[in-house]
């Protein structure tokens, strides 16, 4: 697999704990594999420092610096200290003959990217809110569970209001809203720390119907 | 909207042609399926799997739905070309139908044979790694258009102000972190004293000073006053509407001669139909070595793309093609890629080489992106093909 200690040499860095690798916003061409050590992807929303992931050893991050001039989208902070490979545009076909598995793992990365993309565009196509909370519900309940054929109950831990807004893109109170109308029909159960679904076939239904009477008026 | 999204067809071209794969991948594949028309090679939602596939002969079409008109899509799938690939890769379901048309032969690659191939043959992972990259921006661009958001139009001060709240919070590495790259990335920057004063401060450790002006306060004042926002593109905005707006958007008088200002003196010639002067202003802002990230880069680039219409302009059809071909190659992720292909298509057509034109428009349609560029592109297709 990935020969990794002899690219450390030529590509390789150790940060300390709390190091900005990069910031929001900030220009740049590097992408990053990380060799060990834990990497925090965050964002500054309303100001406030919100996590968007925890990364670790084998993870890649960045990736999007090398196709596009985009500003980055967030920012990546070390956790402990972090052994990293970073690279860029103009290393990054060399890279890729000389660690071909690096390439498939890009590869595999992107395909899930765009499956996710897709997947929140079609949550943002939804005609309603309650529709596109539904929705979410059931991709946050997808990613935890590789099959929902057999689920009932599905538990997201770790997931609040806001997260759900977030991905409706739609205004916190109006998905609260919502949210407290599946609760009083038993639907939901809302925590600080995590959302209950007690029955995952009510949202899909929700979402079906939607989809369908959607496609019927096209 | 009209279909953006091609699915499981993930690569299209020369070096995925079958006889190459077979050289690579005796170890353990493919296996050569046959298949009788009408059949089914697997359907829209199916669980996940792990087969790839290769059209070897006969006739594949995917069927799938547009996310976003709802539309049934149908595209054949052309011979030597992979499909089902990023639903086997990334583990999750079928995105649309594939269906046999005619007696046809393909090749099944389990996804372990499918990298082992992928990892010995890298040009032809890099090259779907572009094709996905293009796809993932179209998506993207759709969930801003749907979400009411621009691109990010003020990078600069955003990156101010994510700096300030590390400052806020007491984070001064970071902090200091943060003003640096404003100061390195955008040393002309409507904020730069700021910045470096904020720095300073930081450095000293120094408390946020109270009574500094909001950022974004500042920002809206310069934005109602109409300043002259210095890393925004300026450039991307004028698009290709150079005649109706370059006066009003002259940058502001203390950024004489930048490239920018050549850039402008060159689109304000093109919409005079002045072409020659176009085509020199272009290049003397092209002829500049040490190009800095930001708003110079992104005049260089517009600058490599309008030479291209310049030359159009002129008649110099082999020049024009040159120009743009030369744009491709060096901003293969410009968001203007479509238009330079477009351009590119027209000339081959005017010039009577329909092969070619046919080719540059079907570039375009595969694009996985969106706009007026495909959709014209797809009707000179359905009148040349």
């Amino acid at each position: 697999m990935l020969n990794t200690e002899a690219l450390f040499d030529k590509f390789g860095k150790v940060l300390p704990s709390n190091s900005l690798i990069f910031c929001e916003y900030e220009p740049g061409n590097d992408f990053y594999l990380i060799l060990n050590g834990q990497v925090k992807i965050s964002k500054i929303v309303n100001d406030r420092e919100k996590t968007l992931d925890i990364l670790e050893e084998g993870d890649i991050f960045g990736e999007m610096a090398i196709l596009e001039e985009q500003p980055r989208s967030a920012s990546a902070t070390t956790m402990t200290e972090v052994r990293l490979l970073h690279f860029n545009r103009a290393n990054f076909e060399i890279l890729m003959k000389g660690n071909p598995a690096l390439a498939l793992k890009l590869l595999a990365v992107f395909s899930k990217r765009i499956y996710d993309a897709k997947r929140r565009l079609m949550i943002l196509l939804l005609p309603d809110v309650q529709a596109k909370v539904a929705d979410v519900l059931v991709m946050l309940a997808e990613r935890e569970h590789k099959s929902l054929d057999e689920m009932r109950q599905v538990i997201l831990k770790g997931v609040q209001p806001l997260d759900l807004a977030n991905w409706c893109g739609r205004p916190v109170d109006e998905v609260e809203k919502v949210a407290n109308g599946f609760i009083k029909q038993g639907k939901l159960e809302l925590y600080s720390d995590r959302i209950v679904i007690n029955n995952i076939r009510d949202f899909q239904r929700i979402v079906n119907q939607k989809r369908k009477a959607d496609k019927f008026r096209n | 909207m009209e279909n953006r999204f091609r699915r499981g067809k993930s690569y299209s071209g020369d070096s995925t042609r079958p006889q190459k794969i077979n050289q690579v991948s005796t170890l353990n594949g493919p296996v050569a399926r046959t298949y009788k028309p009408g059949s089914i090679i697997y359907f829209e939602n199916d669980a996940h799997s792990d087969e790839i596939y290769v059209l070897n002969q006969g006739r594949v079409v995917l069927i799938s739905t547009d996310i976003v008109s709802g539309e049934e899509v149908k595209e054949e799938v052309g011979r030597g070309e992979f499909f089902g690939v990023k639903s086997a890769l990334g583990r999750y379901p079928r995105e649309e139908t594939a269906q046999v048309v005619g007696n046809s032969v393909l090749l099944v690659f389990k996804l372990n044979a499918f990298e082992q191939l992928a990892m010995a043959n890298i040009p032809l992972t890099m090259k779907m790694l572009k094709v996905f990259s293009r796809q993932l921006r179209g998506i993207h661009r759709d969930i801003r258009e749907l979400l009411g958001q621009r691109e990010i139009s003020m990078p600069a001060t955003e990156l101010l102000n994510v700096g300030e709240y590390f400052f806020k919070n007491n984070n001064m590495d970071h902090a200091i972190y943060t003003f640096e790259a404003y100061i390195r990335n955008y040393p002309t920057g409507k904020f730069i004293d700021r910045a470096r004063q904020l720095l300073d401060l930081c450095r000293k450790g120094a408390a946020y000073p109270a009574g500094l002006q909001d950022l974004k306060e500042l920002e809206m004042e310069a934005g109602v006053a109409g300043g002259y926002e210095e890393e925004q593109s300026a450039v991307q905005n004028l698009a290709d509407t150079p005649s109706s707006t370059v006066d009003d958007r002259t940058p502001a008088q203390d950024t004489p001669q930048n490239l920018t200002g050549v850039l402008y003196e060159g689109i304000n010639a093109f919409s005079r139909q002045d072409y020659q002067l176009a085509a020199e202003k272009y290049q003397e802002v092209l002829s500049v070595g040490n190009i800095q990230p930001g708003e110079e880069r992104q005049a260089y680039e517009k600058a490599a793309f309008e030479l291209g219409r310049a030359y159009l302009g002129m008649g110099q059809m082999d020049q024009a093609i040159e120009a743009l071909a030369g744009f491709l190659k060096k901003f293969p992720y410009s968001d203007q890629q479509n238009g330079a292909l477009f351009q590119m298509a027209t000339i081959y057509e005017k010039k009577g080489e329909t092969q070619k034109a046919v080719s540059f428009y079907k570039k375009v349609v595969d694009s996985g992106r969106t706009g007026d560029d495909v959709r014209k592109a797809k009707e000179r297709l359905k009148k040349l093909v």
